[in-house]
């Protein structure tokens, strides 16, 4: 009996978890007469294994949900209440299990209340075939029971059977006398569940016959062990290897290989025994959505992609919580309620998104909503009162190293602690939880778009590749998974290590790398000499940069040795809480080395967040501007001095060379006669007053300027990343442009026209919603903060494609800004599609370009633009947004 | 299974039955013989750094990696360790560990008329590892409970 007990609690949770997904599935679509089924068969199977079982309760609870589903299956419509009440039942049946696991025997107590309910609404609905019967089991025109078979719920069995005979005609219809409750006798129940157990044999037999012929049951424990006799084994093959090696006759090495390559293939073979489906860790979300759905009075859809991909069992079991607190916190933190989703022209229901991948030797899991994003000012406010950070770090950070900040100990982001999640456990323990078994986690978040974590998790803890490391004259392994590169690092070369304030530092590409010397980190170097001369801070070393959620730093060893696959043994309880190491290993050699754990090293050496990632696509926070470094192209020159300065090519009509003798003044200004008009120019040379120079010829509203410059230096395409400089300067900002600081000229600054357009006056405070469409980053960097600065909401789409995604998913906004030069769709094209999509009918639309001939602005008009800017001049635009400002309120 | 449970529920020790005896710095210690699982000369000893003090090392036990501790080490007493020490292996759930010991002698079944609590005069540090004392011909052997040294420090780690 207890073998019998333990499939059947092992089956049933299995079934029940299905049934939660199934239920919701079927909540949305109650016409899927599939899933239907499938529930439908699945509590069925319950019920009769019950019966089976002699398990009373249970069986009860589980038919009296069945009776209620038959009653959808006969069309009855499905109501909110009766799915609520079907998942209630499902939660009792959990809870009498679980006591069922733990004390071999069925729980006291009664189920009355549940069943109660479920036969009023399986009753109350449809037509009252069968007169209402007493549910009490003591009512007096029964029998007294006997013993406990006699389900309150068993009345309307006949309507169930009739039911599922409709659905499975080869299940032969019980005599229905068997269960009608004036037969209540201990044969008749038996009967009954006799029954009942055949015909879930029946309703499970032909379509899982094929199924059951293919897989079979196999206890946890039983691989678990399998697969350390199988490290064990790959450990004794990389024995025999390193001894083989230091063998010169050959005849070891033929049986070796074989005996390596069967390894590997048994290795890998036993790993797939341990694969599951990610889905399997997801089984419990749609039900943990909907609930919150309906605490929370949102509307939310979950989708989950890539379902099933598959992964590690032990490491399944590792992000199961994690994942669930997260998805919680999409929907209770990261989703607005309805109202405010509708107030911010969103949708109003909001979407959390889970995703799972293969990438390399990783599952990347994707957790992305559509609500209100992190907020960095808040974030930002909270750590410096937590004391995470400094006052004057935090200000130096960027927002998306902010919004890291809730991964740090002790930063919980609820204020108000919600009975949904604000646990007390906060994302800290998430990326704890994930760094324990080498992952690491990552967020991006637009404020008002909506957040993604990224999740990065190795397919398997077992076995994983390391590189063999040397320090202090010992060896570590470090897990090649986190590694990014390794540089060689010697004094007095390209590559050398530097030192601020005793902090070691590695200069690498212009990029600062943090450094952790392991020697000097774990202290070794006295005890060095026992095992051979050691050079701390010698002329040799090696860097490896490794990354982790985001951050980069350098781990500088003396020694490379090797890479080998490592089993990962766990560290014994006393060197458990030493956070360097993640687990030790034997190598080839027999001998054990500790295995460094990254995440540890960069958290003990008290490394973290101040410190950016290498890839400056990684501090990206626009997650529409995420796909990739886009290229800008420049041109770069010099002008009144040695140092170089940009500007887009987008923005420049063409470039001449013009004689400085001919320059004429007129009303104050120096003009010179181009295309048969005056066109002012800006000298930004050195003034000299002969001789030929460059000039940058710039058009705007149908006007030449010419900017006069010493040299033309270069046309250069630049991955661009602007320090924002102070405005007014006639600079953008600065940029590393082929090495050098190069700074971006800021063409309002110069252009005539902008002399007499207001500054400093903001828009009004009833914020207008700005959508920006412009293909390429540079303007959208350029143009979103300053908007943002204005008092304006703005979003930003990379293409007319995107802008029109938003516009589906019902976003509004009160001003479309859109680029006409763009590839795939240009702003023509764009404007087209917005027109028969019938989109935005009320908005207004701004026509941005580089140039703005005559031409050109007819055409924009024609298109259906009310007005056309040229892209740098902000101070036109902000007059136009202001205008449309003022339009809109008198409007309103 | 069996095997485990024997071998790693110290509360079952008793104070008769047989103990494996030992030498730390010439005191006579006795372990119960159950919980003993090996006896062997520790080889290619890995240092870990960051450790707590007690802990010697790793080393590979027949494929099985084994943290050894120095059982002084812990008590904070100078330990000279001599020139080919010995560890006796002891398994417990939380995974391997060896005694560091100076020598391993032969395993004794004394009477169980013989075993007194530790005398309550003896220092502190020898107490907290000790359960009693059996006196023998001519010497006295500490029975030593090292399950203090299975106890490790508090976790830093919030779970």
């Amino acid at each position: 009996m207890d073998d019998l007990l333990g499939d059947f609690l092992a089956e049933t949770s299995e079934s029940l978890d299905l049934v939660d997904v199934q239920l919701v599935k079927f909540e949305r679509e109650p016409n899927n007469a599939e899933i239907l089924d499938n529930i439908f068969r699945l509590v069925h199977t319950i019920k009769g294994t019950c019966g089976f079982l002699g398990l009373p309760r249970l069986e009860s609870v589980a038919h009296a949900a069945e009776t209620l589903m038959g009653r959808f299956r006969e069309g009855t419509q499905v109501t909110e209440e009766a799915v609520s009440l079907v998942l209630a039942s499902l939660d009792r049946i959990k809870e009498i299990m679980a006591d069922l696991e733990a004390n071999q025997q069925e729980p006291a107590g009664s189920d009355q209340d549940l069943i109660g309910d479920l036969i009023r609404l399986a009753t109350g609905e449809g037509s009252a075939k069968v007169a209402e019967p007493d549910p009490d089991p003591v009512a007096v025109e029964m029998p007294e029971p006997t013993r406990s078979d006699l389900h309150p719920g068993e009345q309307s069995l006949e309507d169930l059977d009739a039911a599922f005979a409709a659905a499975d005609s080869d299940v032969p219809i019980p005599d229905p006398n068997a269960s009608t409750p004036s037969l209540v006798v201990e044969a008749a129940a038996e009967n009954a569940s006799a029954e009942q157990a055949g015909s879930r044999e029946t309703a499970r037999g032909e379509a899982e016959l094929d199924v059951r012929a293919k897989s079979i049951r196999v206890n946890v424990d039983t691989i678990e062990k399998l697969m350390t006799t199988v490290s064990e084994l790959v450990l004794a093959r990389n024995q025999l290897l390193e001894i083989a090696r230091h063998i010169e006759d050959g005849v070891l090495q033929a049986p070796l290989q074989r005996l390596s390559s069967v390894t590997a293939e048994l290795q890998e073979r036993v790993m797939q025994t341990r694969m599951q489906p990610i889905g399997n860790a997801w089984q419990k979300l749609p039900r943990i959505i909907r609930s919150l759905s309906n605490d929370l009075d949102k509307k939310i859809e979950l989708e989950m992609i890539g379902a099933d991909t598959e992964l590690d069992r032990q490491v399944l079991e590792l992000i199961r919580d994690p994942l669930t607190h997260m998805i919680r916190n999409a929907a209770d933190h990261g989703l607005e309620d309805t109202k405010a989703r509708i107030a911010a022209g969103k949708s109003p229901v909001g979407h959390v998104t889970l995703s799972a991948r293969h990438e390399g030797g990783h599952i990347v899991i994707e957790i992305s909503d559509d609500g209100r994003g992190l907020p960095a000012d808040k974030i930002r406010k909270k750590a410096i009162e937590r004391g995470l950070v400094a006052a004057a770090d935090a200000e130096a950070m960027t927002p998306a190293q902010i919004t890291r900040m809730i991964f740090e100990p002790g930063f919980s982001t609820a204020d108000a602690v919600t009975n949904v999640s604000g646990r007390g456990v906060g994302m800290d323990v998430v990326r704890t939880n994930i760094e324990l078994i080498g992952g690491s986690v990552d967020v991006i978040s637009v404020e008002g778009e909506g957040s993604k974590f990224t999740i990065q998790i190795p397919l398997t803890l077992a076995i994983v590749p390391a590189l063999i490391i040397g320090a202090g004259g010992r060896r570590y392994a470090l897990p090649q998974l986190n590694i990014i590169e390794l540089v060689r690092v010697r004094n007095g070369e390209e590559h050398a290590i530097e030192t601020v304030n005793d902090s070691p530092i590695l200069r690498l590409r212009g990029q600062l790398l943090p450094l952790v010397r392991l020697s000097s980190f774990f202290n070794v170097s006295e005890r060095a000499d026992e095992d051979g001369t050691v050079r701390v801070g010698g002329d040799n070393e090696f860097v490896a940069v490794v990354r982790i959620g985001g951050f980069d730093f350098g781990i500088v060893a003396e020694a490379v040795f090797d890479t080998e696959e490592i089993v990962v043994k766990p560290l014994t309880g006393l060197l458990k809480n030493i956070k360097a190491f993640s687990g030790n290993t034997i190598l080839g050699d027999g001998s054990v080395v500790m295995i460094i754990d990254p995440s540890g090293v960069a958290e003990a050496a008290g490394m973290r967040a101040a410190t950016r990632s290498l890839n400056a696509a990684h501090v990206d926070e626009d997650i529409d501007l995420e796909q990739g470094e886009e290229m800008v192209s420049l041109l770069v020159f010099r002008a009144g001095s040695e140092d170089p300065r940009a500007l887009p090519l987008a923005l420049i009509n063409r470039l001449e060379e013009i004689d400085l003798a001919t320059i004429e003044r007129s009303a104050g200004s120096e003009v010179i006669q181009y295309r048969n008009v005056l066109m002012p120019l800006i000298r930004l040379d050195d003034g000299a007053t002969d001789g030929m120079k460059p000039v940058i010829v710039i058009e705007s509203d149908g006007y030449y300027t010419g900017l006069v410059v010493d040299r033309i230096v270069d046309v250069v395409e630049e991955q661009l990343t602007i320090e924002v400089g102070t405005s007014g300067s006639g600079a953008l900002g600065s940029a590393v442009i082929s090495g050098k600081v190069t700074e971006i000229i800021d063409l309002a600054h110069y252009m005539p026209q902008t002399l007499h357009a207001g500054t400093g006056s903001r828009l009004h405070e009833h914020s207008m919603k700005v959508l920006l469409v412009d293909d390429s980053s540079f303007f959208r960097n350029m143009l979103k903060p300053f908007l943002s600065a204005q008092g304006l909401y703005v979003a930003a789409a990379a293409s007319g494609a995107d802008a029109l995604e938003l516009g589906k998913r019902g976003r509004h906004f009160d001003v479309i800004l859109s680029d006409i030069e763009m590839p795939d769709m240009d702003g023509y094209e764009f404007m087209r599609a917005i027109r028969e999509a019938n989109l935005w009918q009320t908005s207004q639309f701004i026509a941005l370009s580089g140039h703005t001939g005559a031409q050109v602005i007819e055409r924009v008009h024609e298109a259906g633009f009310g007005d056309h800017v040229a892209k740098f001049d902000r101070m036109r635009l902000l007059e136009i947004l202001k205008s449309s400002s003022q339009h809109m309120e008198a409007a309103a | 299974m069996s095997t485990q449970d024997r071998s790693s529920d110290v509360s079952r020790v008793g104070h008769g039955g047989e103990y494996v005896t030992l030498t730390i710095r010439d005191q006579l210690f006795g372990l119960p013989i159950n919980m003993v699982e090996d006896v062997f000369e520790p080889q290619m000893v890995t240092r870990v750094p960051l450790a707590s003090a007690e802990v010697v090392g790793v080393l590979n036990l027949r494929g099985r990696i084994v943290t050894v501790v120095d059982i002084c080490a812990k008590l904070g007493i100078a330990h000279e360790v001599p020139d080919k020490p010995m560890a006796i292996g002891l398994r417990r759930d939380g995974g391997a560990f060896a005694l560091l010991v100076d020598s391993v002698g032969d395993v004794i079944h004394p009477d169980e008329a013989s075993f007194e609590p530790v005398p309550s005069h003896l220092d502190h540090t020898w107490r907290s590892i000790c359960i009693g004392v059996h006196q023998l011909e001519g010497k006295l052997m500490m029975v030593l409970d090292p399950t203090c040294l299975f106890e490790s420090e508090p976790e830093a780690r919030v779970a």
